[in-house]
């Protein structure tokens, strides 16, 4: 009796010490910080469990690189940073800071991300136009000034807010108000794509009818008070490459060296079963002109490809490189099929396209290219097991193209941004 | 399979040889009234043969030939004993007479209906809450602290909940009320908002389900078994706690004796503003364009819920061991505060759900022919249910907004969505006892649903009707060996899953263009479970299934706006395994130990998860992961002279991907990996105490019980991947609770205070959503029978 005594005394007076053992509840992350740290200039994106483009909720870890050029094998065990709770993929990039909605879905934010921890530089709530996250399309009006646009709730309307990117506040906000001359619009595209165009110094903002996607619209806005100066219509394309996101993570349009603005485009094709079944286009209109260059509709010519535009960015003067799905050049299964994407560089005044001998490449929410003066780096998922993401550095005035940093496999690679 | 093979084998030659020179003692158990009382102990002086009556007080006993002492006895009645001659097989009722008695504690552990169960085959948690019900809350509170399971709550009162049986959670579990879907009674009823003072005890089984509740349940069931008193009764009871919570719960039973007609009538009302404070929660202060941490209240999560039943019919006739009909009725209000972070602040959406059922019940011993008992019922539900998300309002934390530009949920247009679930459930169930020791199942179930949504201003949302209707056959084998310290269960499932579709819009993505407008598929599941008694203090049981969970109809039909349906779900599988020892130790006079150790494992595959379609910010169910479940779980149970008793008990997971590949052919870098986002380690200790006839009077008692509960922290996404230091957790639990119970008059009148999470500490089940601080509750019990 005496030792059972005992043995319940020594539980109760572990199951006390237990109690008192109880330790802190902190989350410990996501602190605003004080002072701003110098990032590594390039940042890796890879997703675990999925993609993470296009509203995946899959875990995010950035990892910050010296250099491209490097042969070694990049690894998320242990390394990295796992980004997930605080921050999406899609993100307004402005070296060396993301600014974008975060995880708390009530805010703009400005961050940095080191390999150690996310710097939450400033934070501001929303002002009286609020916005889904992920959702949204920007432009740059000057150094400093961020102008965010997005259809509203019921996309009724067009929607903007003017930040002060320095220190993180609202100068302005409110609707766009179109002139009586433009299209009739049911119901607004997400967000469409905003674009700064520096030599007038208006928003080029092109948007869509969901209810009428046989031709969408841009808009010239004047910045200063956010008046919608006129609104075209392109009928030769169906819808810009891009209608929800915004370029927050896939480079859609691009000024040329002559300031001349080149947009992506597609068309459902005709008899498709799946409004994904697409082929593209580029529009273009010339610097200081406010219609689109009838003469100019790219990537049409028989050397060119059928496929759908994914993402286009300036590579040097005349030439761009694209990212274009497209099963039957690929041999791909179809449309929703892996392996479907390839990189090819169009030549905007003969509009030939150059496919690039690279592996064909997975991942059409990814945006793993980036051009940094004469090298293009070019981020691939290959098939095939054993045959790791890597990335290639193509040398733009040569053409000489070199295998560097791989991603070890099973990772999703999704994204490589340029900080310096 | 060989195991299975073999497993057969075994049960068909030894059926055969126990069956030989037994003759058979049966009989029904009554009490005065003539209504058969259950759980009756039959037990056959100086021999280990004894068994207890089932729900209708009837037994049945094989033995030998011989002369024998019976004794029968049961709580609240006066025992008999008599002696018999038996030579052949022979037939003997027994009239028990009522006897006053205080109801002892240890009931809750002795040898009743919930320790039987404990110690049959099946992986089970059976707790008893009739003896506590007067300190308790909800039922969600004491499932979540029993063995093995885990209930995850996202806030205070009628806030949604996850429970999670050996790491299998969501649409895995099945729930049942008497053996009837629980969602006869309406679909926004659950564990949380039954009325506790019904409620007998709860089953929970864990792994492998029994045939009789034809579920197609992938990790386990839990069924609710509701009070069958004997007698007439009213039961009454009022709380009132923290957060302005109220709650109010009448039941009572009327039985006419001399036409056996009875009348149950039950209602259950919660109310809460749930406006507990939120510690350090960030609101902007426009003066100085920061963000700050304050504490601050809720102020839009009041919950309203009334649940109400009645129940009549005739019990004990001639054509009817019992013929029921009750009527349905729940009523939930809620209005909703936060999104799936807390910083996600809502202040006008809100979800109402009403449901109107009927059920129709019938039970009878040898039905058509002896020895075979049926129990059918034929439900109907009409279910009802609206979420209001029409307010272009952005709220913050202090109770403010502003005029925003999207609605608060979804971000998009203002909505209100009506979604209307008339649902079907008809069971059959046929019970044939071949002998004492021998009996076969087969039970039948439909659930058919039919899915009519529309929206009130949305005027792109395009208002569709889908049915889907799911047959399961099960058919079990049940027989119990060498003087019962063998017991086997064999038994085979079939699922039959039956879809019309009507929705063909974005048929690329739904696969409705891949399927016929009516399609029915055939799946099939089985499984065993054994346990063998060493002794009192050693047993073991093992138990496997092949079970198959059928796609529900939100995942096959989407919910109508940012979740596309998808038509070629299959359904997910899972290999369940148990394997487990326990026994009752006596220590020394008046110190009784129980222990029970379980190992577990779940296999799932094509395991079926919300994933990211292509188009923006809609999402699909799909088939996606194999995940492996691997786990320990115990629970001690001391009790000392009814008094004293302590329970603690400890759950270890380790449940991993095993997706090895992913759908592109490129190996899964968190294959083998631990799933995230989910507690792995966690622990209940309870204590209790229990002194009768305090302050010198008779027939009263005082409980005090303190519960502590232990979760370990865990990772918000995969872990390994990343620095440490940068990774999301949910941090620690470490809830204490007091509850403290005086009883008079054999507790016809009591009154319970009970105090939460004592040390106010900030807890999380889920990331960023914070659960309430210290809250009391006082509950006022009038029991009259």
């Amino acid at each position: 009796m005496k030792s059972l005594q005992f043995l319940f005394k020594t539980f109760l007076i572990a199951t006390a010490g237990l109690l008192s053992f109880a330790c802190s509840d902190g989350n410990g992350n996501d602190n605003p910080d004080d002072g701003v740290p110098t990032p590594e200039p390039f940042n890796i994106w890879v997703s675990l469990g999925g993609g993470a483009g296009m509203g995946s909720t899959a875990s995010l870890i950035v990892k910050g690189l010296k250099s491209l050029d490097g042969t070694e094998i990049v690894d998320f065990k242990g390394s990295g940073l796992d980004v997930t709770a605080k921050m999406d993929q899609e993100s307004i990039i402005k070296a060396p800071y993301y600014y974008q909605i975060p995880k708390e879905k009530d805010r703009f934010g400005k961050y940095i991300i080191t390999n150690e921890r996310i710097v939450t530089v400033k934070e501001v709530a929303f002002g009286s136009n609020t916005y889904k996250d992920r959702r949204y399309t920007h432009a740059w009006i000057n150094k400093n000034t961020l102008v965010i646009m997005a259809a509203n709730g019921d996309a009724s309307k067009v929607i903007w807010t003017k930040l002060d990117a320095e220190n993180m506040t609202i100068i302005s906000e409110g609707t766009l108000e179109f002139p009586a001359s433009a299209p009739e619009i049911a119901q607004f595209s997400t967000s469409g794509i905003a674009s700064f165009r520096a030599g007038d110094g208006k928003i080029l903002y092109s948007y869509l009818d969901n209810k009428d996607k046989e031709r969408f619209h841009l808009a010239f806005i004047n910045p200063s008070d956010m008046k919608v100066e006129k609104v075209i219509t392109e009928e030769r394309a169906e819808m810009m490459a891009g209608t929800a996101y915004g370029e927050l993570l896939q480079s859609k349009s691009f000024f040329d060296t002559n300031g001349d603005y080149y947009l992506a485009c597609n068309t459902v094709n005709e008899g498709a079963t799946s409004t994904t079944q697409q082929h593209g286009s580029l529009v273009r209109i010339k610097n200081g002109q406010t219609e689109f260059d009838k003469d100019y509709f790219g990537y049409i010519t028989p050397s060119s490809g059928k496929g759908k535009i994914v993402t286009a960015e300036l590579l040097t003067s005349g030439k761009a490189l694209l990212y274009v799905m497209d099963p039957e050049y690929t041999g791909a299964d179809g449309w929703g099929a892996d392996y479907n994407c390839y990189y090819a560089i169009l030549d905007l005044k003969t509009d030939r396209l150059e496919r690039l001998g690279l592996p064909h490449s997975s991942g059409n929410f990814s945006q793993r290219s980036v051009v940094i003066g004469n090298t293009a780096y070019i981020g691939v998922n290959p098939k095939g097991k054993g045959n790791l993401p890597c990335v290639y550095s193509y040398d733009i005035p040569t053409g000489t193209m070199k295998k560097t940093i791989s991603i070890e496999e099973g990772y999703d690679f999704s994204r490589i941004v340029a900080l310096n | 399979m060989r195991f299975l093979f073999i497993f057969i084998i075994f049960c068909l030659l030894t059926a055969g040889v126990d069956a030989q020179n037994k003759i058979t003692i049966s009989g029904e158990i009554k009490d005065e009234s003539g209504l058969g009382i259950p759980v009756v102990s039959v037990a056959l002086e100086g021999t280990t043969f004894g068994t207890y009556s089932n729900d209708n007080g009837y037994y049945s006993l094989e033995v030998p030939p011989g002369s024998y002492t019976i004794h029968i006895s049961a709580i609240g009645f006066k025992t008999r004993i008599k002696t018999l001659e038996v030579k052949n097989n022979t037939s003997q009722d027994f009239i028990l007479e009522e006897e006053t008695i205080n109801l002892s504690p240890v009931e809750v552990y002795g040898k009743g209906k919930n320790q039987q169960l404990r110690e049959g085959n099946l992986s089970v948690n059976a707790i008893d809450i009739r003896s506590i019900a007067g300190s308790i809350a909800n039922l969600n509170s004491i499932i979540g602290r029993s063995s093995g399971i885990r209930i995850r709550e996202e806030g205070g009162m009628g806030a949604d909940f996850d429970l999670t049986i050996n790491g299998l959670s969501g649409n895995s579990i099945r729930y049942f009320i008497d053996g009837v879907p629980l969602a006869t009674i309406g679909n926004s009823v659950n564990l949380a908002n039954l009325p506790v003072n019904i409620v007998e005890r709860t089953e929970i089984y864990k792994g492998v389900v029994p045939t009789e509740l034809g579920a197609d349940a992938l990790g386990g069931a839990i069924n609710i078994i509701t009070k069958k008193d004997v007698k007439n009764y009213v039961d009454a009871s009022y709380s009132i706690g923290s957060f302005n919570s109220h709650q109010v719960e009448f039941n009572a039973q009327y039985q006419n004796p001399s036409t056996n007609f009875f009348i149950r009538p039950g209602l259950g009302v919660n109310y809460s503003k749930n406006n507990y404070m939120m510690k350090s929660v960030e609101v902007w202060d426009a003066a100085v364009a920061e963000f700050k941490r304050v504490n601050t209240r809720r102020f839009h999560d009041d919950y309203f819920s009334m649940v109400g039943q009645i129940a009549m019919g005739v019990a004990n006739k001639k054509w009817a061991d019992m013929l029921s009909v009750t009527l349905s009725y729940s009523n939930i209000n809620k209005d909703i505060q936060t999104g799936s972070v807390q910083t996600s602040v809502y202040g006008e959406a809100k979800r109402k759900n009403n449901s109107y059922g009927m059920l129709a019940q019938y039970r009878k011993r040898d039905f058509l022919t002896k020895n075979l008992t049926t129990d059918m019922f034929v439900s109907h539900t009409r279910d009802y249910s609206v979420v209001t998300d029409s307010a272009y309002r952005k709220y913050r934390w202090d109770g403010t907004f502003i005029e925003s530009s999207r609605n608060e949920i979804t971000g998009r247009g203002k909505s209100v969505r009506h979604i209307k679930r008339p649902l079907t459930v008809v069971r059959s169930n046929f019970n044939y006892t071949l002998n004492e020791n021998h009996s076969l199942n087969l039970n039948y179930l439909l659930n058919h649903i039919k899915n009519n949504r529309y929206d009130d201003i949305d005027k792109d949302f395009e208002p569709s009707e889908d049915i889907l209707s799911k047959h399961i056959i099960g058919l079990s084998y049940n027989q119990r060996l060498l003087e019962r310290r063998l017991d086997n269960t064999l038994f085979g499932k079939s699922y039959i899953n039956h879809l019309e579709i009507g929705q063909q819009d974005l048929s690329w993505i739904t696969g409705s263009s891949q399927m016929p407008g009516s399609s029915t598929s055939e799946s099939w599941g089985y499984g065993l479970a054994s346990r063998f008694r060493f002794f009192e203090w050693l047993s073991v049981k093992a138990s496997y299934e092949n079970s198959v969970r059928l796609p529900l109809a939100r995942e096959y039909l989407g919910n109508g706006t940012t979740v596309y349906p998808n038509f070629k779900l299959d359904p997910e599988t899972s290999n369940n395994f148990n394997l487990g020892v326990f026994g009752t130790v006596d220590l020394a006079p008046r110190h009784r130990l129980y222990y029970e150790a379980t190992g577990f494992i779940r296999k799932v595959e094509n395991y079926i998860r919300l994933v990211i379609t292509e188009a923006e910010g809609m999402s699909q169910y799909a088939n996606v992961n194999n995940v492996s479940v691997k786990g320990i779980e115990g629970e001690l149970r001391y009790d000392y002279n009814n008094s004293i008793q302590l329970v603690a008990n400890a759950s270890y997971l380790d449940e991993k991907n095993k997706t090895r590949y992913q759908a592109n052919g490129k190996p899964d870098i968190t294959y083998n990996n631990r799933m995230p986002n989910r507690p792995w380690l966690y622990s209940n200790v309870e204590l209790n105490f229990r002194k009768h006839d305090i302050f010198g009077q008779k027939e009263n008692q005082l409980k005090l019980a303190y519960i502590f509960q232990y979760v370990h922290w865990f990772y918000l996404t995969w872990e390994g991947y990343g620095i440490l230091e940068s990774k999301a957790t949910i941090p620690t639990q470490y809830l204490n609770s007091l509850q403290l119970t005086y009883s008079i008059r054999n507790e016809k009148y009591s009154v319970s205070l009970e105090c939460n999470n004592i040390f106010d500490r900030l807890t999380y089940d889920n990331y960023l959503l914070q659960k309430p601080g210290r809250s009391f509750f006082c509950k006022f019990r009038l029991f009259i029978n």
